[in-house]
């Protein structure tokens, strides 16, 4: 192994490359395994994570160099060679956790604070433990991201407030419901814009909603796709006052729901509070809506500018999630460092201790006339020379290298160890 | 310094940190927070019940025989239902607009310690029960408004597309609304029972209940709550208009104490 920091991070994202090359070097789950384990047999890399996700294919491996890592992606047509150069990014040792530790808390995501990469680095970890390419290294490396992505997470507001439309929707029916199970929802038209909204509440737990449109063939389409009940506009009369959170997305170039229409619904509800989420453009609930008791309305400008606000609190802490990941960075550095040093430790000893019993050999095979009593005693004058001439290495090695993580390298060239 | 007097301090101190940690909870919400407030909370009370236990068992009665004895005994209902309400329906924030009432009565009450008590031997198990439930309902009000607020600020902050930490902060306005119903229904059946009590213990005392300005302004915060009761219970009104209601209700409530303060009338004069 090299005797230069040999932990390389090396990979593609949402910021480096497009999709089509994200595409093209995404591994499937399944073949994860047996990536890992080519790697490890054909490529000589000692120990290796695969993370792989829709934004992002990266390599986190203890290898001499990135060359396997080149070798393997042109190799295995991932990517061209001229691709490989502009397209990849390489980072080594300090770098390379520092990058890793910004992944995992989400700071390299793209949409910075998300909750998913966590979850899905822990799988490419846990799938690297089974297979058998983690070792001591990567295990410290992968723990201590996980415990920054915790602190950076605890520490600072990267991942409060909701950053997308559909999540600003569910979080401001959080506001007005409190738990959404059970809750009835009714969605009128069949615009795009309010799906993601759909699928956000109804992973909430609310009812499966009414689906509203000009046609009831249209409305059975919709519905079918959300188990849900299709409903005929000219009935929504009968509909509104069932529900608790109203979705309308059309492309209705008037107000459909308006003040009377409204009162008329919270007489039936008996006032129970309604909220209303207008995705449509132009709008298509009256604004003067808002101002009736226990009815709540919202539209995108207002949900977006909300996102928005949320996604520029996160990046305003930005600065304080470096500054945690960088503490942390250099404090895995160090203990990977240490745990280097153990190792080399014991190489400088046993390297020395074999040239000791070669030299003894050589010289009791031509010394034939000695005693048992002389041969211990040049046993013992050689491993006392052998003592005094290691003393100061080892000394340096474990007052410096914790400090000076250049150090424990000179040694391991010097005495030529892990060669 | 009696014992008592001693504890009602530390229950004093008890509230007042409390209600530092639940202030603290609004502006950076966490689950420690919380914790932390509901058990100062619990450590006061558990002080506050040593102390009228021990009014009691150095009396032989029960205490409310003096304003301060009557005030501690309302205190003591007041983080009752506080802590009732926490352990069935916990809601976030509420130490936040609740302990300061409830440290600042705590004040009061320490404030008054050592205030000399009427001769209650004779009193009868009526009496108590008037005054017990009367108490009880005006702690329900109170907690009844500090949640009724907590609904129109959030209210006023989902209206106006607020963001920001105290709408995070606070609950939903429909367990809001919902809890504020239930904690007001609660206070008018207890006012109802007490102001029931004491038609009757006027009656037969001094013969003209309507003479007793308390039994009348009594009769005023229960009118109120009537009120409120009957408009949620039909729906009529719900959210805003039942919210300033409540408001409305213990602000006559907390008048009905401050005349109480300063002109007793005949059956009630031991409270001046």
């Amino acid at each position: 192994m090299h005797p230069e920091s040999d932990l390389i991070a090396i990979g593609v994202n949402h910021k480096s490359a497009p999709v089509e090359v994200r595409e093209r070097m995404a591994i499937p789950l399944g073949q994860v395994p047996s990536v890992l384990r080519t790697l490890r047999s054909e490529y000589d890399v000692g120990e290796a994570v695969v993370l792989s996700t829709c934004n992002r294919v990266e390599f986190h491996v203890i290898a001499e160099s990135p060359d396997p890592l080149r070798r393997f992606l042109v190799e295995r047509q991932f990517l061209a060679p001229k691709q490989f150069e502009e397209l990849v990014y390489i980072h080594r040792g300090l770098d390379a956790i520092r990058h890793l530790f910004a992944v995992v808390s989400s700071i390299d995501s793209m949409v910075v604070g998300e909750t998913e990469i966590l979850g899905q680095v822990k799988r490419a970890y846990q799938m690297a433990s089974e297979v058998g390419t983690i070792a001591s290294r990567l295990h410290i490396l992968f723990q201590e991201a996980f415990r920054t992505a915790g602190q950076v997470r605890s520490r600072t507001h990267i991942a409060h407030g909701r950053v997308s439309v559909s999540s600003v929707a569910v979080e401001l029916a959080e506001k007005v419901f409190g738990e959404l199970e059970s809750r009835s929802v009714l969605v009128i038209g069949t615009g795009e814009t309010a799906t993601g909204a759909v699928k956000a509440l109804l992973a909430r737990g609310v009812r499966a909603p009414y689906i509203a449109s000009r046609t009831l063939e249209r409305a059975s389409e919709i519905a079918a796709l959300y188990d849900g009940c299709p409903v005929v506009l000219s009935e929504l009369d009968a509909t509104l006052p069932k529900a608790d959170i109203v979705l309308v997305s059309t492309g209705a170039p008037h107000y459909l729901l308006g003040p009377e229409d409204l009162q008329r619904a919270m007489r039936l509800r008996r006032n129970a509070p309604l909220l209303i989420i207008d995705i449509s453009v132009p709008r298509n609930v009256d604004p003067a809506v808002n101002k009736l008791d226990n009815v709540y309305l919202s539209n995108i400008d207002e949900l977006q500018e909300i996102a928005a606000q949320n996604l520029t609190k996160r990046q305003l802490d930005l600065d304080q999630c470096w500054t945690i990941i960088d503490k942390a960075s250099l404090r895995c550095y160090t203990r990977m460092h240490s745990l280097a040093l153990g190792g080399a430790v014991v190489d400088l000893r046993s390297a020395f201790d074999r040239v000791r019993e070669q030299e003894l050999d050589r010289l009791f095979k031509n010394l034939d006339g000695l005693d048992e009593g002389q041969r211990r005693d040049i046993e013992r004058m050689a491993e006392r020379l052998q003592n005094r001439l290691l003393h100061g290495p080892l000394s340096a090695l474990r007052k410096k290298a914790g400090r000076d993580v250049h150090f424990l390298a000179a040694v391991k060239r010097l005495f030529g160890l892990g060669e | 310094m009696l014992v008592d007097h001693g504890l009602m301090f530390t229950t004093l101190g008890g509230y007042a940190l409390a209600t530092v940690w639940s202030e603290l909870g609004v502006v950076a919400p966490n689950r420690f927070r919380t914790w932390v407030s509901t058990v100062l909370v619990a450590l006061g009370m558990v002080a506050h019940t040593i102390a009228l236990s021990i009014i009691a068992a150095r009396t032989g009665r029960l205490p409310m025989a003096n304003l301060y004895e009557v005030l501690s005994l309302f205190l003591w209902f007041a983080v009752a239902l506080f802590l009732a309400l926490q352990l069935w329906r916990p809601l976030r924030a509420v130490g936040a607009f609740y302990l300061p009432l409830v440290t600042a009565v705590a004040a009061g009450v320490a404030a008054l310690a050592g205030q000399s008590a009427i001769d209650t031997r004779g009193r009868s198990i009526i009496v108590v029960i008037h005054g017990g439930t009367a108490l009880l309902g005006f702690a329900a009000f109170a907690l009844a408004a500090a949640v009724a607020v907590m609904f129109l600020i959030q209210d006023g902050l989902l209206k106006r597309h607020s963001t920001g930490r105290l709408g995070a902060a606070l609950s939903s306005v429909s367990q809001l609304e919902g809890l504020t119903y239930v904690i007001v229904g609660f206070g008018f059946i207890s006012l109802t029972i007490s102001l029931g009590l004491g038609i009757y213990i006027a009656g037969q005392t001094v013969g003209e209940w309507a003479t007793q300005h308390t039994a009348l302004l009594s009769i005023a915060t229960w009118l109120v709550f009537a009120v409120l009761f009957h408009v949620r219970l039909t729906s009529a009104w719900r959210g805003r208009k039942a919210a300033w209601l409540t408001v409305v209700g213990f602000a006559v409530v907390a008048a009905v104490f401050a005349v109480l303060l300063f002109t007793a009338d005949t059956l009630h004069g031991f409270l001046g």
